[in-house]
Parts: C-alpha cells; structure tokens; sequence
C-alpha cells in the first residue's frame, strides 16, 4: 500500500518523464487535450510575435 | 470561443468524406501524451476516388507547399506515398502517403480507432501501441527522443484502465 502510495506521488519515472503531466492530460477528454494543445500553440505564437515585433522595433532604432 | 483551426482541418476532410487517419504530435496529444505540435499529419488513402476528395479539401483550405507557396499539390502527389508539407487557412498539414517503414493508409488501419474529438466530430487515431510501433520503426533521432513519454503514456493509460 505504502509502495503504491510512494509510486502515485513520483514525478518523474525512470527514465525522466514527467508522470504528473500525463496523469493530468488522461484526466481529459480528447476534445479537451486538443484545446489544451491549441491554447499552448497559441500562447506560443503570440510570444513569437511580439518578440519578433520588438526585435524589428530594436533593429529599426540602432539603424536609425 | 474562437474556433479550433485543427477541428477545421478535420471538418473539412470529413465534409469531403476523406479517407484519412491522425498520426503525428496530434494524434499523441489525443491520446494523453503532453507533447506540443505545430501541424496536423495525416495517412491518407491513395485510392483514386479518396484522392478526388482530397484534391477538393485542399481548394477548400487553400492548401499551398510549405517550402513553394506558389504551388499545390495534384492527383500524382497525392497517390504517391510521398509526404505532402502544406499551409493552409488553419495552419499546417502535412499528407502523409506512408509512415515508419512504409506503412499505407491500409496498413495502419487495425492500429486505430475512432475518438470524439467536437460534437459530430469524430476521426481515426492511431493508437500508443501504433505510434510506438512506428516511431521504433524510423529509429531516427526525434522519434526515439518521444518513445519513453510515448511509452510512460501507455503504460498509465493502461493503469487507469485496469
């Protein structure tokens, strides 16, 4: 009992994998999983932009 | 809520009544791996009349070549077993006539079922046992890096089964 208690609470497995994260994305739905996906792609893409936005911003004063 | 550019993609294929299977990033992320990707892969099947319907997908999402925009894919692309990389109005899709070591649309088939993925919104997914299959088959850097998550996913969705 208390080994399968120690075994739910590891983080990581063997071999590094984040057990948690995939506890967490079984909990869901497939149509749940896929929002999560899209809303971190999202996230992601905006990030980029803004970055690539000040970046441009930057260029364009260090040539100015 | 804004709509979900990877549901489009898959409405439109089954709109069209395509032939096609969700491998890839998308079909770990469907079946509980917390991996991220950027495009969506399909297998499709070659047949004549699946490739018909494809061909009028890819007018509907304005498909292009990722690497030659000026460029579309036609029918002879389509039956090969070549990868198509493509951008379209909801973001990348890459057609797939085979995957791991020259599997087709027909050999995969009994390695996947249908899941739910919007209401009348259900596809074929290949299963972890599928994915871990394939990616063991390519050997290549990138899919042995996924097999132990793909591996720990299978492992915990059998625990939550059992």
């Amino acid at each position: 009992m208390l080994r399968m208690v120690l075994r739910d609470m590891t983080a990581n497995g063997d071999d590094g994998v984040d057990l948690t994260l995939i506890r967490w994305m079984l909990s869901l739905t497939p149509e749940e999983r896929l929002e999560e996906l899209e809303s971190f792609v999202d996230f992601v893409r905006e990030a980029r932009n803004v970055n690539a936005a000040e970046q441009n911003s930057l260029n364009f004063r260090n040539i100015a | 809520m804004q709509q979900s550019r990877i549901r489009s993609i898959f409405e439109t294929l089954l709109r069209h009544q395509v032939r096609f299977l969700v491998v890839g990033g998308v079909a770990a992320v469907l079946r509980g791996a917390p991996v991220s990707t950027f495009d969506v892969d399909i297998v499709h099947s070659t047949e004549p009349e699946n490739v018909v319907r494809i061909l009028d997908v890819l007018e509907d999402l304005d498909a292009r070549y990722r690497f030659r925009p000026e460029l579309r894919p036609g029918a002879s692309h389509l039956s090969s077993p070549g990868h198509q990389l493509l951008i379209t109005r909801f973001g990348p899709l890459d057609i797939l006539g085979n995957i791991g070591n020259g599997r087709r649309y027909e050999d995969l088939l009994p390695l996947t079922d249908e899941l739910s993925v919007g209401s009348d919104v259900r596809v074929r997914v290949l299963t972890l046992e599928g994915q871990i299959a394939v990616k063991e088959e390519v050997g290549g850097e990138k899919d042995v890096a996924m097999l132990p998550l793909l591996r720990r996913t299978l492992e915990e969705s059998r625990r939550g089964k059992g």
